[in-house]
C-alpha cells in the first residue's frame, strides 16, 4: 500500500469482474430477447412450437422470464453494483476469489436453468421455477455476493454511505429472505420437489415473493444504479439528495405488502385484497418521487438528451419506470383488475417495466461503462441513437398491442347481453380476435431484438479500439470523514464482517423458525367440513406433475372469480378449500386458454385425448401447441410412492395403504381410462402413457369436493 | 429543491493573514484535545462539485494535509493536518481560490448540540414510522373487513406495536406538557397528550375484552406526523435563526492582537478575542471591544459619536475606558480588552434589543392568549359533547370527541406568528435595518404619511465645494477653515475639509472650539471670534441656485462664503413617486434654508407646500405633534430625537445608534429612500402572511371542528389533517410572499 | 390464511432489521449532511498512471 501523502491511499478497482458481468448480461440478454421473440411468434403462429417438447411455449416461457430477469437483469445489476460500489466506497472489492465464485457460480446457475427448464424440470412457481438443487446454488452464490459486498462496505474509505449503496443493501437482504421463504420445498428426487405451502398459502407466499422479486430485484438495484449512473452521465448532482433518502426508506417499508394485488377478486379474503390494493396504490408516491428526482437531475443539462445516447436511454428508462409505477397501482384497484387480470394488459404492463426501465437502464449502463473500461470511445454514437429509436418503437408497438389485446379480451369475456348470457361463450373467439395484435407484438419484440443487435455490433467495433494493455483503474483517493482512519481498517473490517454475519444469522433464524412452524401447517384440522376436499389420487398426481412439466399453468388458470362473467363461463367461484392440497397452487395468472377449475367431467376422455394430440381437431382456431409425445412417453408409476409420501409429509391426508401401493393404484386407474378410450377407437398401448395420467388429472378438476 | 447552492468566489483581501491559526495559543483554544490536529472552518462560497474538486486538488498539493472534507449543508470544512503541517497554509490557499474561511471553536459551536438533538428526533421518528406502517397493515385489514381470530391477532399486534410509539417516540410531548403544568400554564400539547393517553387506554381495553373500536392507527399516525412536522420546523429554525445581530452589524472581521510568542501584533478574528488580550487600533478604525487604554506617550483621541452622538473628539489617557464603536482619530491606540461581543456596551444594547424584540407586541400577546384560550375551549367542548352524546351512542361519542380534540390546532396562533415575525426581523437585520420590536412590523401597515429629513436621506449627504462667494479666502483663512472644520463630522465640514486640504494647510492653535448642531462651528483665534455657518438670506447668491451656501464670519462679519452642492440620490425621485403611487403623503423637513429645500422638493416632485425649510429640532417636534395621519418620520437620530420619539413610527439614519434607538423605532445603517420603501413593504407583507395564516387556521378549525362533531371526520383522518394543517401554516410562513423571498437579492442588486 | 402466522413475523423481522439499520445510520451521522454527497459523486478521483506492466500491476493492489 503506497501513500503519496497522509490521508490518501492508492486503490486499484477490480474492473475485470465488471467486464465479465457485462459480457454475461449481453450474452444472456440476447438469449432472453431471442427466446422472447420465439414465444411471441408461438402465440401468433402456433406452428412455431415445432411439435417438439422442449420447444413448446409452456416450457420456453419460463426460460424467457428467467433469462430476462436473472441472466440479463441479474448480470447487469451485478456489473453495475461491482463497478459503482467500489467507486462509491473508494475501496476495491473485498475478495477477488469471491467475485470470481460469484460470477462463475451465477453463470452456471443460468446454464442449469437453460437446460432444466426446456426439459420440463420445473417447480411450477412463476419466477421461481428452478428446482431445489439450483435454488440451493442460488442461495450459496447469494451469500457469497453478500459477504463480498458487506466486506467491501467494511473497507470503505468514506464515512457517508451514498444512497445507491442503501438500495443495494436492501436488495441483497430482501432477495435473500424472499428467495429462501418462497423456495421452501421438500425434494422428491434430484430435480423434483413440492413446495411446502399449498393453495391459498402458496398463493400468498408466491405473490409476496413474486411482487417483491420485481421490487427488490428489478427495481431497487436499478434505482441504486440510476442514482449513480444518471448523475455521472449528465455531470449533475441528484436533484434532491434528501428526497432520494426519503424515497429509499419509504419504498423499503411499503413494498413488502403489495403482493396481494396479484390475487384480486380471487378466493383470497376480501380484507386481504383491500390491504394489497391500498398498499399498492400508496406505493405510487415513493416511486414517482424517485422518477421525479431522476428526471429533474437533468435540470440545466437537457441538451445532453439530444446529444448523448446514454442520456436518452436513461431518461427513457426513468420515464418508463414512472409509467409502470403509475399503471401498477392503477391495475391494483379491484375494478380495474377485474378487467385486466389474466389478460395481455398485464403482459404489456410488465414489458414496459422490463424492456423500458430495466432494458434501457442496462443498455445505457453498457454504453457508458464499456468504453470507459476499455479506455476508448464508443464506436458510433449514431448507431447507439438508432438503437434507441428502434428499441423505443419496438416497446411502443409491444405495449400498445398488448394493452389493446388485454382490454379487448377482457371486455369480450365480461360481455353479457340483456338476457344475462355471455355474448362470447366460446373462449377461442376471444383469442382469435387478438391474434393480429399478437402479430404486432412479434414485430415490436423483433425491433427490440434488432436494436440490441445493433448495440452488440457497435460494442464489438468499440472493443477493437480498446486499449491493448487496459489495466484496472488505479486511483488516488482521499479518506473522507472517518476518524482515526489511516491503517486502522481492522475495526471496520470487523464491522463489515459483523454485518455479514448478522445477515446470515437472520437468514438462519428464518430457516429455523420456518422449519419449526411447518407442523402447524396442517390445516385440515381447522378447515370446516363443508369446504373439505379429497386429495388427488395417485394417477391424478402423476397427471398433475405432467401438467406442471408441460407448463400448462402458463396459459390456463384454475381460479374462477366471484364475477358474473367468470361464473357464467366457467362455473361456481373457486373456494379456498378446493386448492388446499395443491403443492404448488395452480390458480394461474394468465388465460391464453380458458380456466380449467371445473373442467372435470365436462368433456369425455376422448375429447381430451384428441385435444392434446391436436387441439385444432377439436377447436379449429386454437393456438395451443400439439402435444403428440404425451401419447408415446411413459408414466413413471414407481416414483409415485415417493411423491405421495412427500405430499403426506406436507400435510396431504394420504393413508399408509395408498402410500404403499401408489403405483399399483395408479396403474389400475390408468387401465380404466385406457379401456374407455380403446372402446372409442384409440389404438395402441396407451395405459402406461403420460396422456392417460393427464386426462385423469383434468377429469378430476373441480370434482374433489366432499359431498355430504 | 435542496438549498439553492451557488458558487460564490470572493477576491482575497490583501491584508488578510492567517498565521495566527498555527499559533500555540490559538490552537489550544480551537482544537479539541482528542484531535489536536483537526480544526473546523465555516467556508463561504462552496456550491458545486467543481468547488469540491478544487478543494480536493488543493489538498493534494499540500503534503502535510491529511484531510479536507466539506459539509455543504452547513458550509463547514473539516481540516486535518499532520503534526508538521500548517493550517494557515491551506486556508491561505483556499482564500486564493476565492473561498473565505472562518475558524470555528469547538466550544462555541452550536451545530454539534443541534446534531445530537436532531439525531434523537430522527430515531423517534424512525420508530414511529416503522410501528405506524405495520399497524396500518392491520388497520386497513380491519377497515377491509377482517374478522374473527385474525382480527383479534391483528389488534394485539397493533397494541404491542403502539407501545414503543407512545412510550418512546411521544416523550417530547409529555416532557413539554409536564413543564407547562409545573409552570401552571396551559399548553398546546395538552390536547395531544390527552388524545394519546385516553385513546390508548380505550383501545387497549377494547382489545382485552375483544369488543369495540381500536384507535392504535390514529394515535401512532398522529405521533409520527407531528414529530415529522416539528422536526421540519426545527431544521428551518436552525438554519435561519442561529445568528445574532451584533457582529454582522459591526462589520469587522480581523483585528490586531498581541502575540507573546511572536512578540508582535498579529491579525486575529474578532469573534475569538478574549478579555485580557492586548489589541491595537489604528487611525480611522473603529474600536471593536470595550477596554482600558494603555497609553505610554502622547494621549489618544477618539470619537464617540457612534455611541453618544457627540462628534467632538475625546481625549483618552492611560487607564481610561474606551468602548466598542468609538472611532480612533489620532494615530494609534493600544487597549487591554475588558469586554467583547455581547458584553460590550454596544453589544448589550443589541442583546437587550434582541430580548425585547419579540415581546410585548399587541398582536403576539393577543395571539398567545387566544392560543391558550383555544386549547381550553376545545377540550371543554370535547368533554361537553361527549357527556351529551354518550347517552345517545357511546361509540360514536367517543369517536367524534376524539376526532375533535385531535383535529383542533392552534398552530397558526402559537407557532406561525412568532416565526413569521422573526423571519422578517432577521431578514431586516441582515440587510442592516435594526428594528427595535416586532410591534413595529404591525405598525408599519398603518402608516399613511412619510416625513423625510433632507440631508443624507434624499440627498447623498455628500457635499462638494462648488465655488467661493464674494471673494476667495486668504491662506490664513484656509488654515482657519481647516482648524474649525477638522473636528466636525457634518457633511459640509467634510466637504470643506476636502477642499482646503488640497491647499496644503497645517493646523493652527485655536481655542474654545464649539459646534452648534445644525448651525455651524465657531472658535477663537488670536483674540478674534470666527464662525462658519449657513449664509443668511440677504447674502444668498441666487445665481448659484440650489446650493448650500456657507459663510465665513469674523467677529460676526461676513468675510466670504462657499457654495456646496449636495446631489440628490439617484433613487430618490423614482422611489418618491413609487411611494406616492402607493398612496403615501410625502413631507420634507429640513434645517436648510428655503432655496435648497424647495429646489430638492421640485426635483423629486414633492408639492412645495409639503416642503418645510429652516426647521429647528423644536419646530420639527411641533410639526409632528400637529399631524393627524399616522406618520413615519425619517431623520437624524441625535438632532431630531424629540421629533422621532413623538412620531407614530420613526427611522433614524446615521448618528449614534444607542441614542437613536432611544428615540426611534428603527435604525438604518444605510441611508436613502429605498430602505424606507423596503421597510414599508416588509411590514405590509409580513402582516399579510400573518393574517393569511390566521385566516386559514380559523377556517380549518371551524370547518373541521364542526365536521368532527357532526361525525364526518374519522379520528384517523383527523390525525392526518392536523399535522398537515400545521405544516401548511409553517410552510406559508417560510414561503412568505414573493417580495419577501426576493428581498435580499433586491437589496444586493441595489448596492 | 394461517400462512400469516409466518409471513407477518417474517415481515416484521425484516422491517425490524431495516429499522435497526436506520438506527445505526442515524448514530453514524449518515443523515447529517444530505447535500454534499450528491456533489461528491461528480468529483473524479485522480488516476494514477502505473508505470509497471500488467503482470506487476497485481502488486499494486492493497490488501
Amino acid at each position: 500500500m503506497s501513500n503519496h501523502s497522509p490521508g490518501t491511499d492508492t486503490v486499484t478497482y477490480d474492473d475485470d469482474i465488471v467486464k465479465k458481468f457485462i459480457f454475461a448480461a449481453l450474452l444472456f440478454g440476447g438469449v432472453a430477447f431471442l427466446v422472447g421473440v420465439i414465444v411471441a411468434l408461438q402465440l401468433a403462429y402456433w406452428q412455431f412450437n415445432f411439435d417438439t417438447s422442449w420447444l413448446t411455449f409452456g416450457r420456453l416461457r419460463p426460460l424467457h422470464t428467467n433469462a430476462a430477469i436473472f441472466a440479463f437483469a441479474g448480470n447487469i445489476v451485478f456489473a453495475g453494483i461491482y463497478h459503482s460500489t467500489q467507486r462509491l466506497l473508494k475501496a476495491r472489492m473485498f475478495s477477488r476469489a469471491l467475485s470470481c465464485i460469484h460470477f462463475w457460480g451465477w453463470q452456471l446457475i443460468i446454464v442449469a436453468a437453460a437446460i432444466s427448464l426446456p426439459l420440463g424440470l420445473t417447480t411450477g412457481k412463476e419466477y421461481a421455477e428452478l428446482e431445489w438443487p439450483i435454488d440451493i446454488a442460488i442461495t450459496l452464490i447469494w451469500v457469497v455476493f453478500a459477504i463480498n459486498f458487506f466486506g467491501t462496505l467494511a473497507k470503505r474509505r468514506v464515512q457517508h454511505i451514498y444512497v445507491a449503496i442503501w438500495f443495494y443493501i436492501a436488495t441483497i437482504v430482501t432477495v435473500a429472505v424472499l428467495h429462501i421463504v418462497n423456495s421452501l420445498a421438500l425434494p422428491v428426487s434430484m430435480m423434483k420437489s413440492y413446495p411446502v405451502f399449498a393453495g391459498i398459502q402458496d398463493a400468498l407466499v408466491q405473490w409476496w415473493y413474486g411482487h417483491n422479486a420485481v421490487a427488490f430485484f428489478l427495481t431497487t438495484p436499478f434505482l441504486g444504479l440510476m442514482y449513480y449512473y444518471l448523475p455521472k452521465a449528465v455531470q449533475r448532482p441528484v436533484y434532491s439528495y434528501r428526497l432520494s433518502i426519503i424515497h429509499f426508506w419509504a419504498l423499503v417499508f411499503m413494498y413488502i405488502w403489495a403482493g396481494p394485488h396479484h390475487l384480486l377478486n380471487t378466493a383470497l379474503p376480501d380484507w386481504a385484497q383491500t390491504l394489497g390494493m391500498i398498499f399498492s396504490v400508496a406505493l405510487w408516491a415513493p416511486s414517482w418521487g424517485g422518477m421525479i428526482n431522476g428526471l429533474l437531475t437533468l435540470r440545466g443539462a437537457w441538451d445532453k438528451l439530444r446529444t448523448e445516447p446514454v442520456v436518452k436511454f436513461f431518461v427513457a428508462a426513468v420515464t418508463a419506470y414512472g409509467m409502470s409505477t403509475f399503471e401498477g397501482p392503477l391495475l391494483s384497484i379491484k375494478s380495474v383488475s377485474s378487467l385486466g387480470h389474466y389478460t395481455d394488459w398485464i403482459v404489456g404492463h410488465v414489458h414496459v417495466g422490463t424492456l423500458g426501465w430495466n432494458g434501457f437502464m442496462a443498455f445505457g449502463i453498457s454504453y457508458y461503462l464499456l468504453p470507459r473500461i476499455w479506455k476508448t470511445q464508443l464506436y458510433s454514437k449514431s448507431m447507439a441513437t438508432a438503437h434507441f429509436w428502434v428499441a423505443t418503437v419496438g416497446i411502443v408497438l409491444y405495449y400498445i398491442s398488448m394493452l389493446s389485446a388485454g382490454i379487448t379480451q377482457g371486455l369480450m369475456w365480461r360481455n353479457i347481453d340483456s338476457a344475462g348470457r355471455l355474448v362470447y361463450p366460446d373462449f377461442v373467439e376471444t383469442v382469435t380476435k387478438i391474434i393480429p395484435l399478437y402479430q404486432v407484438r412479434v414485430v415490436g419484440g423483433t425491433l427490440f431484438l434488432i436494436g440490441f443487435l445493433i448495440m452488440i455490433y457497435n460494442l464489438f467495433k468499440t472493443a477493437q479500439t480498446a486499449a491493448k494493455d487496459a489495466t484496472d483503474e488505479t486511483v488516488q483517493v482521499a479518506f473522507k470523514g472517518l476518524p482515526g482512519v489511516e491503517g486502522e481498517t481492522g475495526h471496520r473490517k470487523l464491522e463489515g464482517l459483523v454485518t455479514a454475519f448478522t445477515v446470515l444469522t437472520l437468514i438462519a433464524i428464518l430457516i429455523g423458525s420456518v422449519l419449526e412452524i411447518l407442523p402447524t401447517l396442517n390445516l385440515d384440522k381447522y378447515v370446516a367440513p363443508a369446504s373439505k376436499v379429497h386429495p388427488f389420487s395417485p394417477l391424478e398426481i402423476a397427471g398433475r406433475d405432467i401438467y406442471i412439466r408441460e407448463g400448462c399453468y402458463v396459459c390456463h388458470s384454475q381460479m374462477i372469480r366471484k364475477m358474473p362473467s367468470d361464473v357464467l363461463r366457467f362455473g361456481e367461484p373457486s373456494t379456498i378449500g378446493e386448492s388446499m392440497y395443491d403443492h404448488p397452487f395452480q390458480w394461474g395468472s394468465k388465460r391464453t386458454g380458458p380456466d380449467l377449475s371445473r373442467v372435470g367431467k365436462k368433456y369425455p376422455s376422448l375429447w381430451h385425448f384428441r385435444h392434446m394430440i391436436d387441439p385444432r381437431s377439436i377447436s379449429e382456431h386454437s393456438v395451443m401447441p400439439n402435444y403428440p409425445w404425451l401419447a408415446s412417453q411413459k408414466v413413471d408409476f414407481y416414483s409415485l410412492r415417493k411423491k405421495l409420501s412427500v405430499l403426506k409429509a406436507l400435510g396431504v391426508p394420504y393413508s399408509d395403504d395408498v402410500l404403499g401401493r401408489a403405483d399399483v393404484i395408479a396403474e389400475e386407474e390408468a387401465r380404466v381410462i385406457a379401456e374407455e378410450l380403446k372402446g372409442q377407437g384409440v389404438e395402441g398401448k396407451i395405459e402406461d402413457k403420460d396422456i392417460i395420467a393427464l386426462i385423469a388429472y383434468l377429469q378430476a378438476l373441480g370434482q374433489k369436493g366432499i359431498k355430504e | 429543491m435542496d438549498l439553492e447552492l451557488t458558487c460564490d468566489l470572493q477576491q482575497p483581501t490583501p491584508s488578510s493573514d492567517w498565521a495566527y491559526l498555527d499559533s500555540q495559543q490559538f490552537r489550544e483554544k480551537f482544537t479539541s484535545p482528542s484531535e489536536p490536529f483537526v480544526m473546523r472552518f465555516y467556508v463561504e462560497g462552496v456550491g458545486c462539485s467543481k468547488c469540491l474538486a478544487k478543494i480536493e486538488n488543493l489538498k493534494r498539493s499540500y503534503s502535510q494535509v491529511v484531510e479536507a472534507s466539506m459539509d455543504m449543508s452547513k458550509n463547514i470544512l473539516r481540516l486535518k493536518i499532520t503534526p508538521q503541517g500548517s493550517f494557515a497554509q491551506f486556508i491561505l490557499g483556499l482564500e486564493n481560490l476565492g473561498y473565505k474561511a472562518h475558524p470555528i471553536s469547538e466550544g462555541q459551536d452550536q451545530s454539534k448540540l443541534q446534531s445530537l438533538e436532531n439525531r434523537k428526533m430522527l430515531k423517534r421518528i424512525g420508530v414511529a414510522a416503522f410501528c405506524t406502517g405495520n399497524i396500518m397493515l392491520f388497520a386497513i385489514s380491519s377497515y377491509g373487513g377482517v374478522s374473527g381470530l385474525i382480527e383479534k391477532y391483528f389488534n394485539w399486534l397493533s397494541l404491542f406495536l403502539a407501545i414503543p410509539v407512545l412510550s418512546y417516540s411521544a416523550t417530547p410531548f409529555y416532557k413539554s406538557l409536564w413543564l407547562a403544568i409545573k409552570d401552571r400554564r396551559p399548553s398546546i400539547d395538552l390536547p395531544i397528550v390527552a388524545a394519546l393517553l385516553i385513546g390508548f387506554s380505550l383501545s387497549a381495553y377494547h382489545t382485552f375484552i375483544d369488543h369495540g373500536d381500536v384507535y392504535f392507527d390514529t394515535l401512532t399516525t398522529l405521533v409520527f406526523l407531528l414529530l415529522s412536522a416539528r422536526y421540519f420546523l426545527k431544521r428551518i429554525q436552525q438554519s435561519y435563526l442561529s445568528s445574532s445581530f451584533f457582529l454582522p452589524f459591526l462589520n469587522l472581521d480581523k483585528v490586531r492582537i498581541w502575540d507573546e510568542a511572536l512578540n508582535r501584533f498579529e491579525m486575529f478574528p474578532l469573534e475569538k478575542v478574549q478579555s485580557g488580550q492586548r489589541l491595537l487600533v489604528l487611525k480611522g478604525e473603529k474600536v471593536p471591544v470595550d477596554g482600558t487604554a494603555l497609553i505610554t506617550g502622547a494621549p489618544a483621541f477618539i470619537n464617540n459619536a457612534f455611541l453618544t452622538g457627540e462628534s467632538l473628539p475625546v481625549k483618552v489617557n492611560a487607564k481610561d475606558s474606551v468602548y466598542a464603536g468609538a472611532e480612533l482619530v489620532s494615530a494609534q491606540l493600544e487597549i487591554e480588552v475588558t469586554a467583547t461581543g455581547e458584553n460590550t456596551r454596544l453589544g448589550s444594547l443589541f442583546e437587550k434589543m434582541e430580548e425585547e424584540v419579540l415581546r410585548r407586541t399587541p398582536l403576539l400577546t393577543l395571539t398567545d392568549k387566544l392560543a391558550k384560550w383555544f386549547t381550553v375551549t376545545t377540550l371543554t367542548m370535547g368533554a361537553l359533547f361527549f357527556a351529551y352524546y354518550a347517552t345517545i351512542d357511546l361509540t360514536e361519542a367517543t369517536r367524534r370527541s376524539l376526532a375533535l380534540v385531535i383535529l383542533a390546532c392552534p398552530c397558526a396562533l402559537a407557532l406561525a406568528t412568532p416565526l413569521t415575525q422573526s423571519l422578517s426581523l432577521l431578514k431586516a437585520a441582515k440587510l442592516g435595518y435594526v428594528i427595535k420590536t416586532a410591534e413595529v412590523l404591525e405598525k408599519l401597515r398603518h402608516v399613511t404619511q412619510i416625513a423625510f429629513d433632507k440631508t443624507g436621506t434624499l440627498t447623498e449627504g455628500r457635499f462638494q465645494w462648488i465655488s467661493w462667494i464674494v471673494r476667495e479666502p486668504t491662506n490664513e483663512e484656509l488654515q482657519l477653515i481647516y482648524a474649525l472644520e477638522a473636528n466636525s463630522h457634518h457633511p459640509i465640514a467634510k466637504a470643506y475639509l476636502a477642499k482646503v486640504e488640497s491647499s496644503n494647510s497645517s493646523s493652527l492653535e485655536i481655542c474654545d472650539w464649539k459646534e452648534v448642531h445644525g448651525r455651524g462651528v465657531e472658535a477663537k483665534y488670536q483674540k478674534d471670534r470666527y464662525e462658519i455657518h449657513a449664509l443668511d438670506e440677504d447674502h444668498y447668491d441666487k445665481q448659484l441656485g440650489n446650493t448650500t451656501q456657507v459663510g465665513f464670519y469674523k467677529n460676526d462679519e461676513l468675510q466670504f462664503a462657499a457654495a456646496f452642492g449636495d446631489q440628490i440620490r439617484s433613487d430618490s425621485k423614482e422611489l418618491i413617486s413609487r411611494l406616492k403611487k402607493l398612496g403615501f403623503n410625502i413631507h420634507l423637513l429640513s434645517g436648510d434654508s428655503e432655496q435648497p429645500v424647495t429646489s430638492v422638493a421640485e426635483q423629486i416632485k414633492v408639492p412645495t407646500k409639503n416642503a418645510h425649510a429652516q426647521m429647528t429640532p423644536e419646530s420639527k417636534l411641533e410639526w409632528i405633534k400637529s399631524q393627524t395621519p399616522k406618520t413615519i418620520m425619517v431623520g437624524d437620530g441625535a438632532n431630531d430625537a424629540a421629533a422621532l420619539a413623538a412620531s407614530y413610527l420613526s427611522v433614524a439614519v446615521q448618528g449614534s445608534m444607542e441614542v437613536s434607538l432611544h428615540a426611534a423605532d428603527i435604525y438604518l445603517s444605510k441611508s436613502g429612500v429605498t430602505p424606507i420603501y423596503h421597510l414599508l413593504r416588509l411590514g405590509q407583507d409580513t402582516m399579510n402572511v400573518v393574517y393569511r395564516n390566521l385566516g386559514f387556521s380559523l377556517v380549518y378549525n371551524l370547518v373541521g371542528g364542526v365536521a368532527a362533531l357532526l361525525g364526518y371526520v374519522n379520528p384517523l383522518v383527523a390525525a392526518i389533517l392536523m399535522p398537515i394543517s400545521s405544516l401548511c401554516v409553517l410552510a406559508s410562513s417560510v414561503w412568505g410572499t414573493k417580495y419577501l423571498r426576493r428581498l435580499s437579492t433586491l437589496v444586493e442588486g441595489e448596492r | 390464511m394461517s400462512i400469516l402466522a409466518i409471513m407477518i413475523p417474517i415481515t416484521l423481522l425484516l422491517a425490524g432489521g431495516f429499522l435497526a439499520l436506520f438506527f445505526w445510520a442515524v448514530g453514524q451521522g449518515q443523515f447529517e449532511d444530505l447535500v454534499t454527497p450528491a456533489h461528491e459523486l461528480l468529483v473524479e478521483d485522480e488516476l494514477e498512471e502505473c508505470k509497471l506492466n500488467n503482470n506487476l500491476n497485481r502488486k499494486h493492489q492493497e490488501e
